[in-house]
């Protein structure tokens, strides 16, 4: 205490250091340096993509708490698509045909479907649509899946749009925003982010390019090419298109 | 509904027996204390006449020195810091940024500056980084939906009135304050360089630069004050992605500046009258994800005119009047295409009158007009117009001098609809060192503007002009406990209750929309021990101990939820704990802080998890002579990483430097004994 005593000066200079020291001690520690931003890409067949999509086979719907229903994915081999989910295409993408844009070639039974419905709130059961639509549903079949920094938790899921599947927003000027100004079928792959909460809760969000946006560009982010799709759906781009903290995870229904 | 409010009467009624038994409070002549009846607030209030030295509500006081001491950047951190108010931020300075009171969030609360409203009347919202804290005079927070004082409209979980004008003292007076914020460099994972390392970028150690300046001169019958200041930020700091990867921020980078000029002429009999401008420009760049590189640019530009006349004494000797005319313009663009030009005029006019020693009568009005042109696309009206306002009559009654009764009614309108708001409450000093307050109130608010007639430049979020305000009751009680001059502990226990709570909702297609989702409850407890010590010892003058707890449940019973099976409402801790030391000696202070709140949920459904975190700073301010004080200070020292908004990771460690310096007719005295927030009684 004679610190004080003999000199204001030196309480000061002795806090500035200690905070200093404390400060530069605790702030060696930013996380992992090295390894980041390493995305790995499965194909039909492999393993893992295998293990992945069985896993998140099934209906998925976001809620509000107390309310319902807002929108949902249906993930599932094409032969285990049943009655419910035909419904669902129908009345989301009526004159849909089971052929893909690239090759024309149908959906085989061994091969995941993806189907997006936006148009859920409000309804008392599945048979009805929503009260509006934009246009922001999909169905198409699982082309690859990009894993982030090696956990498979983590990741983007690309699709190739069934025809006449694809998201109006894309091509129907009557849709959101007077459509992106493509034509439909133009650019038909398509990434759905992931992550994983837990087993069944997953936040699963639909990749526009904020930037873009911002900048007054068109925003979506399709591709023409499953090449293109996979060096765009990165880990890297996932920090560019996805902002998880506003995305409500999805909760696994059946 | 009946059994709602009788739940909460109960609750209360109990607590107020048990305090009340034999409590006998003898009869004192009224007029022993006439300073306490005719006190208008002078320099201790600021500029307004509203200031009653009683009050009813849970109330803490934030003084200039405590504001200067702890050298906040903005006004979240000095509540945050001071208060340990629940704050939700989107990154380190001039990013958006939400406030909690009892779990409110900040457009249910009335921000004043100087009296008069100063959120947004289009969207409740409320840019704290418009408030330079190197012009505050003082900050009243008043906790919970129950304030009389002012009477705003729709403040559902308090007040904070930021006093920025008070009439100048004697002579020419000129100061500064200068500061540098540095964060810690190290290396990081930069991005889209295909794994390379970035850093470590000494430059970040000069993060962000402020400079306020000012200058005043008090006269005779005149006075003026006028003040600039500016600020630069890169908040380029390093922190830990969701991955466990070092990363650095960029693309939010912020400039801005602001000023203000007042002047105060003196009235016979104590009246002024007072114009005070005020301006802010901001231009900020928004990352358009926490993680991202790109970004959107977004200026600001806000312009406030106030006009006020007080006058203590109006017609006769008891009665006192106030009367504002305030013109707000705030000029903002977001993004490619979308601006705003809106304008705000509010008139205020209180009155008060005291017809008796025991008795005061206060009334009010007030309105605002609203133009709002949004230039935008999407917009099928981009002209918009709306009015607001309220007229309301209180009464204060102390048949005793130790007790205090009030009753106010507030008829308010959005113009398309008219309500009765009643509060009642109680201010009873049962011992000389214990003194109770007790309120009941109904909890009301109007839908904001944008809740309304929202429209975004993609229509993904558009308004809802269908509506409800929400409405409910609330009540609470405070006690204050004294123990000679070292010892204060002040504990409020509050329950209150909103229906057709509003909060956007997505729906169908995609689209956000406001609705009238359920009932939000929110049960609490907040207590506040402090201890002062006053040393004379070893070059110490004073050691103040002091510690905060606030237990805060909150309810959404949306849809058909019930308690058992409903969720705590988004960005709400249950638990926020906070302690502080502060040490001051003849020529300094030392002050050592630390916030902590637990879990909080991103989601209705509590699924997305935040983390609870503590944060520790430290601050020191030294005189280096007569004019100039020099201040350290070492934010989040031990580093923790945590998520304000969810996604957004806020910055480790950062150290300031800077110094203060006023320079006067009468040089400053030396640092007194470390005030810091205080109680109001």
């Amino acid at each position: 205490m004679l610190l004080f005593k003999t000199n204001p000066i030196k309480p000061v200079l002795f806090t500035i250091i200690a905070a200093f020291t404390l400060g530069l001690v605790f702030s060696c520690d930013y996380g992992v340096l090295g390894g980041a931003d390493k995305s790995g890409t499965l194909y039909p067949g492999h393993p893992l993509f295998e293990e992945i999509l069985s896993a998140y086979s099934g209906v998925w719907y976001s809620h509000y708490a107390g309310i319902g229903r807002l929108d949902g994915y249906r993930i599932g081999k094409w032969d285990a698509f049943d009655e419910w989910g035909l419904n669902k295409a129908e009345m989301l993408f009526p004159g849909w045909v089971n052929e893909t844009y690239t090759s024309g070639a149908p959906a085989q039974n061994s091969d995941y479907i993806l189907l997006y419905d936006d148009t859920v709130y409000g309804q008392a059961d599945d048979t009805k649509p929503g009260q509006e639509s934009w246009g922001f549903g999909y169905m198409g079949v699982v082309r690859g899946i990009n894993i982030f920094n090696g956990d498979p938790k983590r990741g983007s899921i690309i699709i190739e749009y069934l025809k006449n599947a694809d998201p109006r927003w894309l091509w129907d000027a009557e849709s959101f925003g007077g459509g992106q100004g493509l034509q439909q079928g133009e650019k038909p792959f398509f990434g759905i982010y992931y992550r994983e909460l837990d087993r069944d809760t997953v936040q699963m969000a639909n990749a526009v390019d904020l930037a873009a946006m911002y900048a007054g560009e068109p925003y979506h982010t399709e591709k023409a090419t499953l090449e293109e799709a996979v060096a765009s759906n990165t880990v890297e781009n996932e920090a560019e298109f996805i902002s998880w903290g506003v995305v409500i995870p999805q909760d696994r229904e059946r | 509904m009946k059994m709602k409010t009788l739940m909460l009467l109960s609750l209360f009624a109990a607590a107020f027996a048990v305090y009340g038994q034999d409590q006998a409070a003898a009869p004192n002549d009224p007029l022993e204390n006439e300073e306490d009846y005719l006190d208008f607030g002078g320099d201790k209030e600021g500029i307004t006449v509203t200031g009653t030295p009683e009050t009813t509500q849970q109330m803490q006081v934030i003084g200039k020195e405590a504001i200067e001491r702890r050298n906040a950047k903005d006004l979240a951190t000095l509540l945050e810091e001071e208060l340990d108010m629940s704050v939700t931020r989107f990154g380190a300075y001039g990013n958006q940024t939400d406030m909690n009171l009892r779990g409110f969030d900040t457009e249910r609360i009335a921000i004043l500056i100087d009296g008069v409203p100063a959120n947004s009347p289009r969207s409740g919202e409320f840019d704290v980084n418009q408030i330079d804290l190197n012009n505050v005079e003082r900050i009243e927070v008043i906790y919970g939906g129950s304030d009389t004082k002012y009477n705003v409209s729709g403040a559902l979980g308090g007040v904070i009135n930021i006093i920025t004008v008070k009439k100048q003292p004697s002579g020419l007076r000129a100061g500064a304050a200068l500061s540098n914020t540095g964060y810690a460099p190290g290396e990081y994972n930069a991005r889209h360089s295909g794994g390379e390392i970035g850093g470590p970028d000494f430059i970040d150690l000069l993060d962000m630069q402020s400079l306020s300046l000012f200058a005043g001169y008090g006269g005779k019958d005149f006075s003026w004050k006028a003040s600039l200041f500016g600020n630069r930020a890169g908040n380029h700091y390093l922190y830990q992605d969701d991955y466990g990867f070092a990363r650095r921020k960029v693309s939010n980078e912020v400039l801005d500046a602001g000023g203000n000029a007042a002047f105060v002429w003196d009235l016979p009999k104590d009246g002024t009258i007072l114009s005070d401008t005020k301006f802010y420009y901001a231009r900020r760049n928004f990352p358009v994800t926490m993680n991202s590189t790109g970004s959107a640019l977004a200026t600001d530009l806000q312009i406030t005119e106030n006009i006020m006349l007080n006058a203590p004494v109006v017609f006769q000797d008891d009665v006192a009047a106030e009367a504002s005319l305030t013109y707000q313009t705030s000029i903002t663009n977001y993004g490619v295409d979308i601006s705003s030009y809106d304008h705000y005029l509010t008139a205020i006019n209180r009155w008060n009158w005291y017809p008796s020693n025991t008795l005061t009568l206060r009334s009010g009005i007030d309105w605002r007009f609203l133009y709002i042109n949004t230039d935008s696309v999407a917009e099928t009206k981009p002209v918009k117009t709306g009015n607001q306002g309220g007229v309301y009559i209180t009464g204060e009654w102390k048949p005793l001098k130790p007790l205090m009764f009030i009753a106010s009614l507030k008829g308010s309108t959005d113009t398309r609809e008219a309500v009765a708001v009643p509060k009642i409450g109680l201010r009873w000093e049962l011992l000389d060192n214990f003194t109770l307050k007790n309120n009941y109130f109904r909890s009301f608010k109007f839908p904001d503007f944008d809740d309304l007639y929202y429209r975004s430049m993609d229509s993904v979020f558009v308004g809802n002009p269908n509506l409800k305000p929400e409405d409910g009751w609330g009540a609470d009680l405070t006690g204050e406990l004294t123990l000679g001059d070292s010892f204060t502990l002040d504990s409020t226990v509050y329950g209150q209750y909103t229906e057709d709570s509003i909060h956007w909702v997505k729906s169908a297609g995609g689209r956000w929309s406001p609705e009238n989702v359920g009932t939000a409850w929110f049960l609490g407890f907040d207590t506040r021990p402090k201890f002062v010590f006053k040393v004379n010892k070893w070059g110490i003058s004073a050691i103040k101990i002091g510690a905060s707890y606030q237990l805060q449940y909150s309810w959404l019973l949306s849809g058909d939820l019930g308690f058992e099976d409903s969720f705590r409402i988004p960005y709400m801790p249950t638990h926020i704990i906070g302690g502080s030391f502060d040490l001051a000696w003849k020529s300094g202070s030392l002050l050592v802080s630390a916030h902590y709140e637990s879990t909080r949920y991103a989601d209705t459904l509590n699924e997305m998890v935040l983390d609870p975190y503590c944060v520790v700073n430290v601050t020191v301010n030294q005189n280096a002579g007569k004019y100039i004080t020099l201040f350290a200070s070492a934010r989040n020292l031990l580093n923790a990483h945590y998520e304000s908004f969810a996604s957004y990771h806020m910055p480790g460690i950062s150290f300031t430097f800077g110094l203060r310096t006023t320079w006067s007719p009468q040089p400053k005295t030396p640092a007194q004994a470390a005030p810091g927030s205080e109680r109001y009684d």
